[in-house]
């Protein structure tokens, strides 16, 4: 008998990695391999020749120490461990405001009113926007976009600047006072920046809510639940892992998406600096998302502590 | 909270009596369409302006304080930008071919080869299974930045460079889109697949018989992801020769050439925004249309 079912266990791995195996390899070539050779580079000195690049490892052919990259960033920086503090504190507040409110929203459009496939769509378009051409459109908006003098901003970085100056501008106009103005202003932005950021997660719960069957909330009330209890019993614990899903979303696409110097993720934006623009320092770049990446990667672990461990609540 | 218990009162009702809409107070349903148009209206705004504005003639772009609506709608700006394109190494035929062909390979063979990776990730069990699970979830965390320079290297290795498998297979070492069909997968129900496997179906067969079908919605929405996301991307890394690039990078290339060509950037924009937006329609309808009539169970 035990025999038997060991076996059965192993061709069933077996099989499991059939179909692991051409993801697999994809991601060894390219995702593994690159990763090792950028921790190489993080530990070394990288001269830029006219052939190429030129590695040297710290400490083995070159007098430095190893870890002499990060000593430096952790110690003698003075902007770099400020900017990943604020681009964490930026996070955590996206992360919380955004799940709560992109469940609320899903769940208002999963039940049936006119006009919701109408809504579902207006709920995708940040997705679109937030990529690609339009995104760098965006971006050299908001570079250039605090002054008034910058005009040779692109025409889609007009739509940000719209959102906050033709607000601004209609209440002044209108004899608000300053004071007032510059709190609707900042909070406008603020939701603006959220709400724009929840197109992929709205999208993921309702994929989630899309598979609950109408006959378990039926049954329930039935048995006498309310709707309070049937959120909670029935449609939370279906929802849960994709609860964890889109906290994980919400985390890398906020430590992912690109800011400017003071704007969004400063943080990204130094590195970027470091090692594409001007100064060309790839080991140094290299060093800096390795810590980047240490950090995202104690975000992940605190919310998998927190709420993403397969099934502890779901089987109770 | 109280619109939460609204939605599932109106769940119930609907059942019920057949008209749902109808059964919901009216405080509840304006309170919820108010909710969402007031959200709606700050994913709307952008959008509306980038459509509005490739329609506006140079110097109303231009106006201070900036003006919502065009005055006087034209053309101009797409005509400019079809005689840019015109003078361009290769012909717009092209590049449009270029785009559509990786994104539509692309994203057929990463859907599949994601789902498949993902199906023993959330069925299986063993230690090793369990190992590569973490790899995903650490694997996402990372920024392309961190290994540009290095995937480049191994482009030009394998002899890659400035071919489509360039733009395409990359795309295809992604983890975010296995670990989304993972977190799907693991919702089917156990029994139906033992079920499945005592009636002496294979696992190739459960694959494609049960779980793909099972988690339709989930595919159809990485159909989304994947393809917005190879068709709004440049590739100049990996692709510099001409009549290799895809559309987005020509497109940059007009868009970032500063204010005289400031109306064609407009035009940019609204053009590359609607085929990501046709696969969403399509895919969405169809997950709905799914919805309606299996109610996925």
């Amino acid at each position: 008998m035990s025999k038997g079912y060991l076996t059965l266990r192993r061709r069933e791995a077996l099989h499991g990695y059939m179909f692991i195996l051409p993801w697999f390899i994809g991601m060894l070539l390219f995702f593994a391999a690159p990763l090792v050779e950028s921790f190489i580079y993080s530990l070394s000195e990288v001269k830029s020749t006219g052939q190429g690049f030129q590695v040297l490892i710290n400490g083995v052919d070159n007098g430095k120490g190893l870890w002499d990259n990060y000593r430096h960033m952790l110690l003698a920086d003075a902007n770099f461990p400020q900017q990943l503090a604020i681009t964490a504190r930026d996070t955590a507040a996206a992360v919380i405001v955004i799940t709560m409110f992109s469940l609320f929203t899903a769940v208002m459009l999963h039940a049936g009113f006119k006009g919701r496939n109408l809504y579902r769509a207006v709920f995708f378009f940040p997705v679109i926007m937030a990529t690609g051409v339009i995104y760098l459109l965006i971006q050299e908006g908001l570079a250039g976009g605090e002054t008034l003098s910058s005009t040779n901003f692109s025409d889609a970085g007009n739509a940000f600047m719209f959102k906050v100056t033709s607000i601004r501008d209609i209440m002044i106009r209108g004899g608000v006072s300053a004071g007032f103005v510059e709190f609707v202003t900042t909070l406008v932005n603020l939701i603006f920046s959220f709400v724009s950021k929840s197109g992929v997660q709205i999208l993921l719960f309702l994929s989630g809510l899309a598979k609950i069957p109408q006959s378990h909330y039926e049954a329930a009330k039935m048995e006498g639940a309310n709707s309070w209890e049937s959120f909670w019993k029935i449609t939370f614990p279906v929802i849960s892992p994709i609860i964890f899903l889109n906290v994980v979303y919400t985390m890398l696409d906020s430590f992912i998406t690109y800011g400017t110097e003071k704007f969004g993720n400063v943080t990204l934006y130094a590195i970027q600096q470091m090692g594409f623009g001007k100064v060309m320092r790839f080991d140094y770049a290299a060093a800096m998302s390795w810590v980047y990446t240490a950090m995202i990667i104690m975000f992940v672990l605190a919310a998998y502590i927190l709420i993403g461990r397969p099934s502890s609540k779901v089987t109770e | 909270m109280s619109l939460i218990n609204k939605h599932n009162k109106h769940i119930f009702q609907k059942k019920r009596t057949g008209q749902g809409t109808l059964s919901r107070s009216a405080g509840g349903t304006a309170a919820i369409l108010a909710f969402l148009a007031l959200a709606g209206m700050f994913m709307v705004l952008p959008v509306l302006y980038t459509v509005v504005t490739a329609f506006k003639p140079l110097h109303e772009m231009f106006y201070w304080p900036p003006r919502f609506f065009v005055r006087e709608p034209t053309l101009a700006n797409f005509t400019m930008l079809f005689e840019i394109v015109q003078d361009m190494w290769a012909p717009l035929e092209r590049y449009v071919f270029n785009s559509v062909f990786v994104s539509a390979l692309g994203t057929a063979l990463y859907v599949f080869v994601a789902s498949m990776a993902a199906y023993p990730l959330a069925k299986y069990r063993s230690k090793v299974l369990e190992g590569i699970y973490w790899v995903v979830v650490l694997a996402i965390m990372f920024r392309p930045e961190v290994t540009r320079i290095p995937q480049y290297v191994i482009m030009s290795g394998l002899g890659l460079v400035n071919t489509y498998a360039a733009l395409i297979l990359p795309a295809l070492a992604s983890s975010f889109g296995v670990f989304l069909m993972r977190q799907f997968m693991t919702e089917v129900p156990v029994a139906m697949l033992e079920a499945a496997r005592i009636d002496g179906a294979s696992e190739y067969v459960i694959f494609f018989g049960l779980m793909l079908p099972m988690t339709r919605p989930a595919w159809l929405t990485l159909i989304i992801f994947t393809f917005t996301q190879l068709w709004n991307m440049n590739g100049a890394e990996y692709v510099y020769e001409e009549s290799m690039k895809p559309l987005a990078a020509v497109f940059a290339q007009i868009a970032s050439a500063g204010i005289a060509r400031a109306g064609a950037g407009a035009a940019v924009a609204l053009l590359m925004m609607v085929p990501p937006y046709a696969v969403f329609i399509f895919s969405q309808s169809s997950v709905m249309e799914t919805m309606a009539h299996t109610g996925i169970k």
